[in-house]
């Protein structure tokens, strides 16, 4: 005994056009996502905080900011790398000794800080992304 | 409220257990110990983000771990966060300060060598809560 299912082909389109849907929404969440982890890893440290009062030389290479120190924060970036994937990056070359502290430096978390409160924040993007789709 | 790194560093430092016995008491918050020469293994951690959650007095916290192995290989280096693994891992314990409600590994990584000291680590993050 067997049984055969037709599927329509205006049906089918229909699943094709949610699944666009679907990823226009993702991506668009991603995306939001991204922004406001870089939003948030660019905070300046809290006032106490040892690297509040850090100043750029006069010769350094680094992009000198309004205020004192903050290079590595004016350095974040984010960017689409692939399909429905964004990534949030510092361009100083020692955000991650910032952030993991090295063997005579505290850590001074901003990224996984960022990331997780972003992350909190998904879902909120995602349907926002859905209503516009 | 508790103090998350006093309860971890009390769970960890537990004696009689294979981590304390393969640290035996080289447990630090936030940085190494002074004189400390990578010559046996070692773990520093610190807190990188935490919640206050109801009810009053519990803490979720993330804490990352940065694992030394005693030597320049990162296999030994791995060897240390394998045994924080099996000792933290869906811990839940009480201790003289506080409790440790749940633990989990959320990722762990080859961290790469510290800029000071070119010592190899590896990176072990746990979400931890705590009361």
């Amino acid at each position: 005994m067997s049984q055969t299912i037709k599927i329509s082909s205006k049906f089918t389109s229909g699943i094709e056009l949610t699944m666009q849907q679907l990823t226009n929404a993702t991506d668009y969440a991603l995306k939001a996502m991204a922004m406001r982890m870089a939003a948030l890893a660019k905070r300046p440290p809290p006032k106490g905080s040892p690297v509040a009062g850090v100043r750029v030389p006069e010769w350094s290479w680094v992009k000198k900011t309004k205020g004192p120190g903050g290079h590595n924060r004016d350095s974040i970036r984010f960017e689409k790398t692939d399909h429905l994937k964004y990534v949030v990056r510092t361009e100083t070359g020692y955000g991650g000794f910032l952030e993991l502290g090295t063997s005579k430096m505290p850590a001074r978390p901003y990224m996984a800080p960022a990331f997780k409160e972003a992350k909190g924040e998904f879902i909120g993007h995602l349907k926002e992304g859905i209503k516009a789709a | 409220m508790n103090d998350p790194i006093q309860i971890i560093y009390e769970y960890l430092s537990e004696s009689g257990t294979a981590l304390a016995t393969l640290l035996g008491g080289r447990i630090w918050s936030p940085v190494v110990a002074a004189g400390f020469k990578n010559e046996e293994p070692a773990i520093v951690f610190h807190p990188s983000g935490e919640s206050p959650e109801a009810p009053a007095n519990v803490i979720a916290n993330t804490i990352v771990f940065k694992c030394y192995g005693g030597d320049a290989t990162f296999q030994s280096a791995r060897d240390v966060a394998k045994a924080l693994y099996d000792r933290l891992h869906r811990a839940r314990a009480q201790t003289t300060t506080g409790e440790i409600m749940l633990s989990r590994c959320t990722n762990m990584y080859q961290g790469g060598e510290d800029p000071d000291t070119g010592w190899p680590f590896q990176v072990a993050i746990f979400d931890i809560t705590t009361q």
